[in-house]
């Protein structure tokens, strides 16, 4: 449907990871890692609830004026010996990366971890064109090995239970071994793969790394990485292409240090995260090692039409992955249920922004708008508020059900009288608690076996909340 | 200039506005105030590095207790940066200067500032100073001077970059590490698994 990759729709999906003992088990992880370390990031740094301020005032003023950052940008960035590509769509930036690497000969390109590398399909397209693709984040590594795509935007494989990654290692390191690699705990798995990939980083003759962000002021990329990884990708190379869409830019380097104070706290519950880097331009010619060429290829793909609209405020997120390890939806059913790349609440607020209403209408509905994600965001976007927007752009299309829209129509009409709807409530109310017998609970009930097929509904008190407020005054 | 690039702005004006410039401070504005050592060296160790602070002159000697006390080879591999710090104390140390590589289990390398907020150790890309000698090996053992700790991250960009932007700024805090399998903290995923601080003063 996009771009060759089928987007699974989240009613069906949810339903399969409900089911998946090894994801469940996987997610269960979720509350003692990233929630309770990011609890103890932020309870560490009193400053916190400034530095998201800060970091939001930051991207807000870049957004005001996005254009004449990213002329600043390019500008800056020409004058230190970098070139940057401009690209519209998906197709576009694909074949501005082909273009580059084939016309150097390149056979193999290692990579860094980037969301924005998924958003277009590259791998898959780059091997078409044989070119080897080789995923160096570990995470990105091991979901490669296993053919799958990511399932959280900072951590690509936390689906994946150890049994699971022994398996994979098994079937793809021990060919080429007399002796196979010693695999009981975690440490051992990243030994095995640091000694694997050592040797890819340098048979590679590109290397490719998203952006977290591009300072306009001195023309330059930064990534923020924990492995190391990322830097061996666009050090040892002789060509570096970054690959970033276009409201990842900030003004200053001040800007930028305004997003690290909330990246890694929020993300992984990190002061810092153990490498930040800044890249500008290609090796100097006093330099002795670095890539001999530096491109940027900054991609739209929908990004600037969605400014000046209600959901313009998704632009302000740093991808640090927070409202998906809050989520309460996330952490049943984990990220491959949202069906395309941007998995949890901001893939639920962003992906109908990038593949349309139609395509992602459920993902926004995925969600009991319990607001924990908005509670989280360092950014203070109003996810909730985003999807309601989504939700009436939708019925506004008439792409929900029939059965929902007359649902909505009734209930707009009872609302907007205010004594019928009083009436009618009062009296459901005063019926639901007269029929409910001893158990004071329904196992079953007409209308609501959406809910009672799962689990008991509890007899109303017999009053409205409005009948009881009345009573007491 | 290409078409996607004259669509691209063209749709943001649209929507943006030509307006005024806005002239952003520039960081180079911002002061490059000192910061607390202890403050640094204690931050340093929160992110897993470990911390020596020594006289400048006592570097080659620490070098060596380090690798004898992890039982490491006597052999580094030592930035040019580094080469005039007297190696010749230590004979049975065995040293090379330039760029790592696979067989390098331990390098040498300078950190030009210390960020005292964040426990951060700054590198800068140059001909003396080589990116790879920072991320190859399996041990890193960074040298910093005491009197080049900044205060914050501010601070530390407005030095690191006053001339012109050097080709790579990287802020090192502390050893490699992955939490990709099962969320446990791993160290030592691509970088050093261990990264050890030599804090100098004059
Ligand atoms: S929406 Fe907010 S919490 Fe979610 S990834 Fe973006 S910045 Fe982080």
């Amino acid at each position: 449907m996009f771009d060759g990759r089928e987007i699974v729709q989240f009613p069906e999906a949810s339903v399969r990871a409900l089911g998946d003992e090894n994801l469940q088990a996987a997610l269960r992880l979720l509350g003692e890692g990233f929630q309770a370390r990011r609890t103890d990031a932020v309870e560490r740094f009193s400053e916190f609830e400034d530095a998201r301020d800060a970091a939001v005032d930051a991207k807000t003023r870049t957004l005001r004026r996005l254009h004449q950052h990213l002329e600043n940008f390019e500008a800056r960035c020409q004058e230190q010996g970098g070139v940057v590509h401009w690209a519209e769509t998906p197709a576009d930036a694909r074949q501005i990366v082909l273009e580059l690497l084939t016309s150097r000969g390149v056979r193999v390109l290692s990579k860094g971890k980037t969301m924005v590398a998924e958003e277009i399909g590259l791998n898959g397209f780059l091997e078409k064109h044989d070119i080897e693709v080789v995923e160096t984040d570990l995470g990105e590594y091991i979901i490669q090995l296993a053919e799958e795509v990511p399932s959280h935007i900072i951590a690509p494989a936390i689906h994946k239970t150890m049994p699971q990654v022994v398996e994979l290692f098994r079937q793809h390191h021990d060919q080429h071994k007399a002796e196979p690699f010693p695999r009981h705990t975690p440490a051992d798995l990243v030994a095995e793969a640091r000694a694997v990939l050592r040797r890819r980083f340098l048979e590679a003759d590109a290397g490719l790394t998203g952006a977290n962000f591009l300072v306009a002021e001195t023309g330059s990329s930064v990534i923020v990485t924990n492995e190391g990884n990322g830097d061996l990708t666009q050090t040892l190379p002789r060509l570096h292409i970054v690959l970033a869409t276009i409201e990842k830019v900030v003004p200053t380097l001040a800007d930028g240090a305004a997003i690290l104070r909330v990246l890694a706290r929020s993300a992984t519950g990190q002061d810092m995260s153990a490498y930040t880097t800044i890249s500008t331009g290609p090796r100097r010619s006093t330099d002795i090692d670095g890539p001999s060429e530096y491109h940027v290829v900054l991609l739209d793909n929908g990004r600037s039409s969605l400014l000046g609209t209600p959901a313009e405020e998704v632009l302000r997120c740093i991808r640090c992955g927070a409202c998906m390890n809050h989520c309460p939806v996330y952490g049943a059913v984990g990220g491959h249920a949202y069906g395309w790349v941007y998995p949890g609440p901001i893939g639920a607020a962003l992906t109908p922004a990038l593949l349309g209403v139609e395509a992602a209408r459920h993902l926004p509905n995925a969600s009991s708008l319990c607001g924990r994600c908005e509670e989280v965001c360092p950014m203070r976007i109003p996810l909730p508020k985003i999807f309601r927007y989504w939700r009436a752009k939708e019925h506004e299309a008439r792409l929900n059900t029939v059965r929902a829209r007359l649902a909505l129509a009734l209930w707009g009409w009872l609302a907007a009288h205010p004594r019928l709807y009083r009436l009618g409530t009062g009296a459901a109310m005063w019926i639901l608690s007269r029929l409910a017998g001893r158990s004071r609970r329904y196992r079953n009930l007409v209308l609501a076996n959406g809910w009672t097929r799962s689990r008991d509904f509890p007899a109303p008190a017999g009053r409205t909340f409005l009948n009881s407020w009345n009573r007491r005054s | 200039m290409s078409a996607a690039r004259e669509r691209i702005l063209g749709r943001l004006r649209d929507r943006l506005g030509e307006g005024s410039q806005e002239s952003p401070h520039p960081s180079a504005a911002a002061s490059a105030r000192a910061g607390d050592v202890g403050v640094f060296c204690r931050r340093l160790e929160a992110a897993g590095a470990t911390v020596e602070r020594i006289p400048e002159d006592a570097v080659p000697q620490a070098v060596a207790q380090y690798l004898t006390q992890r039982n490491l080879a006597a052999r580094v591999r030592v930035s040019p940066a580094l080469a005039k710090l007297g190696w010749d104390a230590e004979p049975l140390l065995e040293t090379a200067f330039g760029i790592a590589d696979l067989d390098d289990a331990a390098a040498v390398v300078p950190a030009n500032l210390g960020v005292a907020e964040t426990g951060s150790l700054v590198h800068v890309s140059a001909g003396d100073n080589p990116t790879t000698n920072h991320f190859l090996p399996d041990h890193a053992i960074a040298v910093v001077a005491e009197d080049a700790v900044c205060a914050d991250l501010e601070a530390a960009f407005s030095a690191a970059s006053v001339s012109a932007m050097p080709r790579t700024v990287c802020l090192i805090t502390g050893p490699s590490r992955t939490g990709d399998i099962e969320q446990r903290i791993e160290l030592g995923a691509h970088g050093p698994r261990s990264l050890h601080v030599l804090v100098t003063r004059k």
